[in-house]
């Protein structure tokens, strides 16, 4: 695991015209999703993480194992 | 991070760097703030709902968390529209929470809700024409369910009387009532229930009105009504009997009595007359006043004789009652036939099993009268005419065609309605032309200030429910009028046309309507006795088990009693958000293909041993709906044959329509059977039927091959003509073709469905929202050589909406897409940061312990089977302890608030936590402590919650022992624990690339476009690598162009630095801070390159063939040379062109696939096919890999005409140079003979290789697979990152890919290069291991046991481990022999002082 330390990030204020918004919509809460977000957010990205169901996590958090390792996919 | 759940994406505005994203967000119903994840909403929760986490083979409650570990942890309540019987009911009853109850037994929790709208649940439970029965759903499967009936159940098993009714504070005015029938006894009721005292007047000698004037005791006992009517009377409510208003009060003498307001319902209670002849001769009574008198006195004259004249209830209430007293015949005339019939059909049968006659289209003309009496009555037939534009159907006379009866009392029933004569002078009151008075619809209201009017007195005779729901709103009317408010606002009645309901569940099992027991006929002569008897407890309950939920929760709110955090919030309400955003990145992912669309093919809903590989999926699991034991479906058992049929939705235009192939079904499908077969310990057959086996990852074809030959599954290469059930086990019977083309049978325990991913129709929905192009298979559109880039710039797409992929495909195309997003956004990156304000830290060092010990109760998670107070008196007296208490919930924002204040109240300077995970908690208690300026490393937590009260609830007592003891370990480590400073080390923001191809490059730009410096290095003279040969791909993307745009791209950057013709010679360093030595062109100069991490992309090139006469006769090429060739020369002088795939991959030497020879040799033959459609293109295979959507450029080429052959591996073709061309001699397994083909050109799918990394690996210590491909820290979910920290790989150097493929890995890589680039400082974690220097022994054990090789022996001769390489994971502290090593926060004595404080006194 990565001992890196996340520093908080929070959604603030608009920024000038013209110069870009720090943040990302995520739509998705799957696998895909949530690398998405974790890489955004550890590159200094506000990330909102939208997900249609009431729990992250998506198809794989279905799966028993998974190949080819057949580790456990949770 | 900000996780919106229950959201979905309303739409887009805006260009790239700033989009504004309109997002709803429904309610969750449960503040995931509060919740505590301890479940009790879900355990007192009677809704039971399919689990879609176990694909519906389990059940879940309408409150529920999607599965155990799901973030966030809160449940959630999962609610639709208010259910149709409850909107249905005139009085907004709660059908659906009270049905749940009577399910559950819980009577009493279904009269309190019941009692929420309606005073009277016995009475309404036995004379409602329910209404909502009729709006009910069931109806859809076989019958609506007995709403009516199961409301009398409760009533009938709990006294009403004996509900605490809530009622607010008493308040001083008092109101007037007048009518104490339903709507006066509602008003009255609802009034209490607001603090507000009435007085009932009633004209009657008893209370109750219509109910018990019109409504005989068969129906009703007057017990049932009296007990009920107390139930208003018990809450201070008076009523005035034989007190008649106009006659005994008037409306201003009750103002001047002081009543604040008045409430008028004297209901409908006068007879209309039928306006025929003889009707004021004796014996004709009018049906409500013979219902009067009977109901009022129990007796009432009755002829011998009696015809009734009507169709309604009253009609039919009249005819059971003359039964009753003694009539010997009884016949009622309607005008219309027993369809239009208004008296409900139940009571229409109960009266002609009392023998009651009814007689059909007939009216009444005149009535025959001698001497004054009843002699007869004259009728003439009708006869209905045709439907009017309204579709009524009018009675009309039949000319001539009348009859007479004899009777000697008539009685007409053909409706009612008020007497207005104590009304009519009021001053401030009108009344309609129907004879009704008048007042606002929704406050109820009258033309003077302060009079109020409902129930029938309004509408005419109606039913009892709408008279309640009437007096419910003028309450409400009443109290906003004394309060001088608004009595309109928020009123108005919501119309909502579009309902979301649950949908009906198609395969629930069909169940009739239970029927209550009724008094027999012959028991019903000369008595009121009740007829209908009520059910029985198990026959009411299982009809409330009928109930489908419609509007899924039921809001009992049994749930709310049930929680306590006071996290569950009912009246949330949707939210419309607007959010800021710079890039968008869609990965909304896929559904399973669902097979009940092609049930004709495979009879999946028919069939319980029918499973999908998800459903099956579940059963394995060990979360699943079997805790992981693998058996049938229809009776439990264990199977013993299991057959998968592969391409269930997948590569079938025909019957799903997907033409695509997903990509991962072969490799779940060989997955779920090797471990279906670990599960069964032996003696489990598995057979997996498919059309090509497509193991073409990453070491997939091993996996494969490991399935076949060791794991013993059976392949075999069929297409399945037909599954059907057979015999009492419910087995499956396939019939198919095999190889030989001989028909086959066999008999499997189960199959399984390997369903293909699609994505849904919402996801196009979603798409077309956001202006995002997708595929005819609703896949997103990428423009060339832009993988994970869709039609809209700014919006990215990556996961299964992208392609069908696996999950490290999935994983690794999500880290290219958040590279491409952020890199739109780089000017902008940290400006939404906010730094984190640590107070400084105290310096405990020295200090004696000062412990605090927080035991949590976990709601009742914990306290309902530890005694926490006995726990927190224990701790109290434990040395070093100076505070111990207890927390509802500890981890909770206010249980932080108030810890914060004790730590410093009691100068603690250790914290023990005795609670729950310290996986899942532990960062929120340190994050408490660093808050109070102690060390995060000053907490210790005792797990007494999974670790003990969930797994000892039957032995409380012995939970609390361990608990007890658990605060003693967690105590005494606590106490031996030291301030540790994590260290922090800069970041040297360049990167370095290795490879200078298009991986490499790629990754090159995305970092230096991100701001960061990049240098490159490539070996070779040139950049472009392996793309330099390659002149278009499948899909016509001309590569040459894309190489050099690319390539000036790179050598135009000012931020990146490319050296060619350089050789990696040196490296050291770790995460952040490397430096590699190189040396650079043709003199070798050589250079120190700093940077802070390493992009690993040094490519493949294409295996060299030693097969098939490669090298030897010039018409034998590779697939790469036939490209060349096809560009230069074009086809025309070709005949017949041969290839061969599979040389060089999936033998002995390399036992991978090379993933991408299959679409090659397609493409190659498409190309030819163009070209000159005349050459014989021939493709011998062993399985034709055209993953994804390159399934349908196979497609293509078979419609082309190009003939695919299929040969064994252990029969390969045999080649042999001659004069007319290459001689291919293969054999055909369709037409089961040998062909031989002259070929001009045999062109070989060679396979690719990586290029030479040896002395690389060396360099860097990285691992390679025996193939020499890098590996990757986890195949499944690091797929770009190497095992060292700051190393990443992309392109042909991971594994086999195609071009884009490689763009979108060497993007990937660069995302998560840029996670290290974008931080100029690391924080490390202090749990690192440390050496005693003194103590080593250099043995070398803690050199090899290092999973990540970190121990060094330095130059004093000793073991030196470097924090920052250091994991943490402690093993060489566990191996060193010298006790030389010891591992911070888990130092030896940290461990064995817990070990002595459990075994204290026991040793």
């Amino acid at each position: 695991m990565e001992h890196v330390r996340v520093d908080e990030i929070s959604a603030g204020p608009m920024p000038a015209e013209s110069s870009p918004v720090g943040a990302v919509m995520v739509v998705g809460g799957g696998i895909a999703g949530i690398q998405s977000a974790l890489d955004l957010a550890n590159s200094g990205y506000y990330v909102y993480l939208v997900e249609k169901s009431s729990a992250i996590g998506g198809l794989m958090s279905q799966l028993d194992k998974t190949f080819p390792t057949n580790d456990c996919a949770m | 991070m900000e996780i919106i759940t229950q959201a979905e994406v309303q739409g887009l505005d805006g260009v790239p760097g700033r989009f504004t994203a309109r997002v709803r967000q429904h309610p969750r119903y449960i503040d995931t703030a509060k919740c505590t994840s301890c479940g009790e909403c879900a355990k007192v929760c009677p809704v039971p709902l399919p689990n879609e986490y176990d694909e519906g083979l389990s059940v879940r409650r309408a409150a529920y968390k999607r599965y155990a570990q799901a973030i966030p942890g809160a449940f959630a309540i999962h609610k639709a529209d208010k259910a149709p019987c409850r909107v249905a009911c005139p009085a907004g009853l709660n059908v659906q929470g009270y049905v749940q109850m009577v399910k559950e037994g819980k009577y009493h929790e279904a009269l309190e809700i019941i009692m929420e709208d309606l005073p009277l649940p016995g009475v309404l439970g036995r004379i409602c024409p329910h209404g909502c029965e009729d709006a009910c759903r069931r109806a859809e499967l076989d019958e609506p369910l007995a709403i009516r009936d199961l409301k009398r159940l409760a009533a009938d098993r709990v006294d009403p009387r004996e509900i605490t009714v809530p009622c607010a504070p008493r308040r001083p005015e008092t109101v007037a009532i007048v009518g104490s029938g339903p709507a006066g006894l509602s008003c009255a009721y609802h009034l209490a229930r607001r603090g507000i005292r009435s007085t009932v007047y009633e004209a009657q000698s008893k209370p109750g009105g219509m109910l018990r004037v019109g409504i005989p005791a068969h129906r009703l006992p007057r017990e049932v009504l009296d007990r009920e009517i107390e139930v208003i009377t018990q809450l201070g409510v008076e009523i005035k009997t034989d007190t008649a208003l106009g006659h005994d009060v008037t409306i201003d003498g009750l103002f001047a009595a002081g009543f604040k307001a008045v409430y008028l319902a004297l209901g409908a209670h006068k007879g209309i007359e039928l306006g025929i002849p003889g009707e004021r001769a004796d014996g004709v009574r009018q049906g409500v006043d013979f219902l009067r008198e009977v109901n009022l006195s129990g007796m009432t004259w009755v002829g011998r004789r009696v015809a009734i004249i009507g169709g309604g209830n009253v009609a039919i209430d009249v005819s059971r009652s003359a039964v009753r007293l003694g009539a010997e015949e009884v016949n009622i005339l309607y005008r219309r036939t027993r369809k239009e019939m208004p008296a409900w059909e139940e009571e229409i049968r109960a009266a002609e099993a009392e023998g009651v006659k009814i007689t059909y289209l007939a009216a009444p003309q005149e009535i025959l009268v001698r001497e004054g009496r009843v002699q007869g009555l004259r009728c003439i037939r009708m006869e209905l005419t045709e439907p009017d534009s309204s579709g009524r159907r009018r009675p009309v006379p039949v000319p001539g065609s009348e009859f007479e009866i004899a009777c000697d009392q008539i009685i007409p029933a053909i409706g009612q309605r008020p007497d207005l004569a104590a009304l009519e002078e009021v001053n401030g009151l009108s009344f309609s032309r129907f004879g009704t008075a008048e007042a606002d619809p929704v406050t109820y209201a009258t033309g003077r200030a302060g009079v109020f009017a409902g129930g029938d007195l309004l509408t005419g005779p109606w039913v009892a429910i709408g008279a309640v729901a009437a007096g419910k709103e003028a309450a409400e009317s009443i109290r906003r009028y004394l309060d001088g408010r608004d009595m309109a606002a928020g009123r108005e009645p919501i119309k909502n046309e579009h309902p979301r309901y649950r949908p009906v569940p198609r395969n629930e099992p069909r169940r009739p309507r239970a029927h209550m027991p009724e008094l027999p006929v012959a028991q019903r002569q000369g008595n009121f006795m009740e007829v209908e008897l009520g059910y029985e407890d198990s026959t009411g309950r299982g009809e409330a088990g009928r109930c489908i939920n419609c509007g899924y929760c039921c809001e009992c709110l049994q749930c709310v009693e049930a929680c306590l955090a006071k996290a569950v919030v009912h009246d949330q309400k949707p939210v419309e958000r607007e959010i800021q955003v710079g890039s968008v990145i869609l990965c909304p992912g896929s559904s399973p293909f669902d097979p009940s669309a092609i049930e004709n093919v495979y009879p999946y809903r028919k069939c319980p041993n029918v499973v999908t590989s998800l459903e099956f999926e579940r059963l394995l699991s060990a979360s699943g709906p079997t805790m992981g034991h693998l058996v049938r479906p229809s009776d439990g058992k264990e199977p013993k044959k299991i057959a998968w049929l592969q391409c269930v939705g997948s590569r079938d235009i025909n019957r799903s329509g997907n033409g695509y192939c997903s990509s991962v079904c072969c490799m779940y499908a060989v997955k779920d059977a090797m471990i279906a077969k670990e599960h069964a310990h032996g003696g489990l057959d598995c057979a997996i039927f498919y059309m090509d086996i497509r193991t073409f990852g990453k070491e997939y074809e091993k996996y494969y091959l490991r399935a076949r030959d060791n794991a013993g599954v059976r392949f075999v290469k069929a297409r399945i003509h037909s599954v059907d059930e057979v015999g009492p086990e419910r087995a499956l019977h396939l019939r198919y073709v095999d190889d030989a083309g001989r028909l086959q049978e066999e008999v499997f325990d189960m199959v399984v469905l390997s369903v293909g991913l699609q994505v849904t129709p919402e996801t196009r929905e979603l798409a077309e929202r956001l202006g995002v192009e997708v595929d005819k298979y609703r896949f997103a559109v990428s423009p060339p050589f832009m993988p994970v880039a869709t039609s809209r710039p700014g919006v990215f797409a990556c996961g299964v909406f992208q392609q069908p992929k696996d999950i490290p495909g999935s994983v690794a195309e999500a880290s290219a897409a958040a590279c491409l997003a952020g890199s739109l956004l780089a000017p902008a990156r940290n400006r939404l940061a906010r730094q984190v304000e640590i107070p400084a830290e105290i310096d405990v060092r020295g200090e004696p312990p000062r412990i605090g010990v927080f035991v949590c109760n976990c709601g009742i998670n914990i306290a309902g089977v530890v005694n926490v107070p006995a726990v927190v008196e224990h701790a109290r007296r434990l040395p070093n302890v100076v505070f111990a208490g207890q927390n509802l919930f500890t981890c909770s924002q206010d249980s932080q608030e108030q810890m914060k204040q004790l730590i410093a109240e009691h100068r603690l300077n250790r914290v023990v936590v005795a609670a729950c995970s310290p996986k899942t908690h532990e960062g929120i208690f340190m994050d408490t402590l660093e808050a109070t300026g102690r060390n995060k490393y000053l907490l210790e937590m005792a797990n007494i919650r999974n670790q003990d009260s969930w797994v000892h609830a039957q032995a409380p007592q012995r939970a609390t022992a361990k608990a007890k003891e658990l605060v003693d370990m967690a105590a005494a480590r606590a106490a031996t624990l030291n301030p540790l400073q994590e260290k922090v080390i800069p970041v040297n923001q360049r990167a370095l690339v290795i490879g200078g191809g298009v991986a490499g490059m790629s990754a090159a730009v995305a970092i230096a476009d991100q701001g960061y410096e990049v240098v490159l290095i490539e070996k070779e003279d040139r950049l472009g690598g392996m793309a330099n040969r390659l002149h278009a791909t499948i899909e016509g993307w001309e590569v040459p162009r894309f190489l050099q745009e690319l390539t000036h791209r790179v050598q135009s950057h000012p931020r990146i630095q490319a050296l060619t013709r350089a050789l990696v010679v040196g490296f050291s360093g770790f995460k952040g801070n490397f430096t590699t030595e190189v040396l650079v062109g043709p003199a070798m100069y050589e250079r120190k390159i700093d940077h802070g991490v390493v992009i690993l992309a040094t490519g493949a090139v294409e295996y060299l063939p030693t097969e098939y006469l490669y090298g030897q006769d010039p018409r034998v090429v590779t697939q790469v040379e036939l490209g060349d060739r096809l560009h230069g020369k074009g086809a025309q002088d070709l005949s017949h062109v041969v290839m061969i795939q599979c040389v060089g991959s999936r033998n002995d030497q390399n036992p991978n696939c090379s993933r991408i020879c299959c679409q090659n040799a397609v493409k190659n033959a498409i190309l030819i096919k163009r070209l000159n459609p005349e050459t014989q293109v021939i493709i011998l295979y062993r399985d034709i890999r055209t993953y994804g959507l390159l399934e349908d450029y196979y497609q293509e080429a078979r419609k082309l005409g190009v003939l695919f052959f299929r040969f064994d591996a252990q029969a390969p073709p045999q080649v042999e140079a001659g004069e007319g061309g290459i001689a291919v001699r293969f054999h055909d397994p369709i037409i089961g003979r040998d062909l031989q083909v002259d070929a001009d050109l045999l062109a070989l799918s060679a396979g690719m290789v990586p290029a030479d990394t040896e002395e690389l690996a060396s360099l860097v210590k990285l691992a390679r697979t025996p193939e020499g491909h890098f590996m990757e820290a986890h195949v499944k979910l690091r797929p770009v990152d190497m095992a060292t920290e700051g190393l990443f790989i992309c392109g042909t150097a991971h594994s086999p890919q195609l071009l884009n493929e490689s763009i979108s890995q060497a993007y990937a890589a660069a995302a998560r290069a840029i996670t290290f680039l974008s931080k100029s400082r690391l924080t490390l974690s202090a749990v690192t291991a440390k050496v005693t220097a003194d103590l080593c022994a250099a043995c070398l054990i803690c050199v090899r046991s290092c999973p990540y090789h970190v121990p060094k022996i330095n130059a004093e001769g000793v073991s030196e481990i470097d924090e920052a390489l250091c994991h943490g994971c402690g093993i060489c502290a566990a191996e060193c022999p010298a006790k030389a090593i010891q591992l911070n926060w888990y130092e030896d004595e940290q461990l064995l002082c817990k070990v002595d404080a459990l075994l204290e006194g026991v040793i």
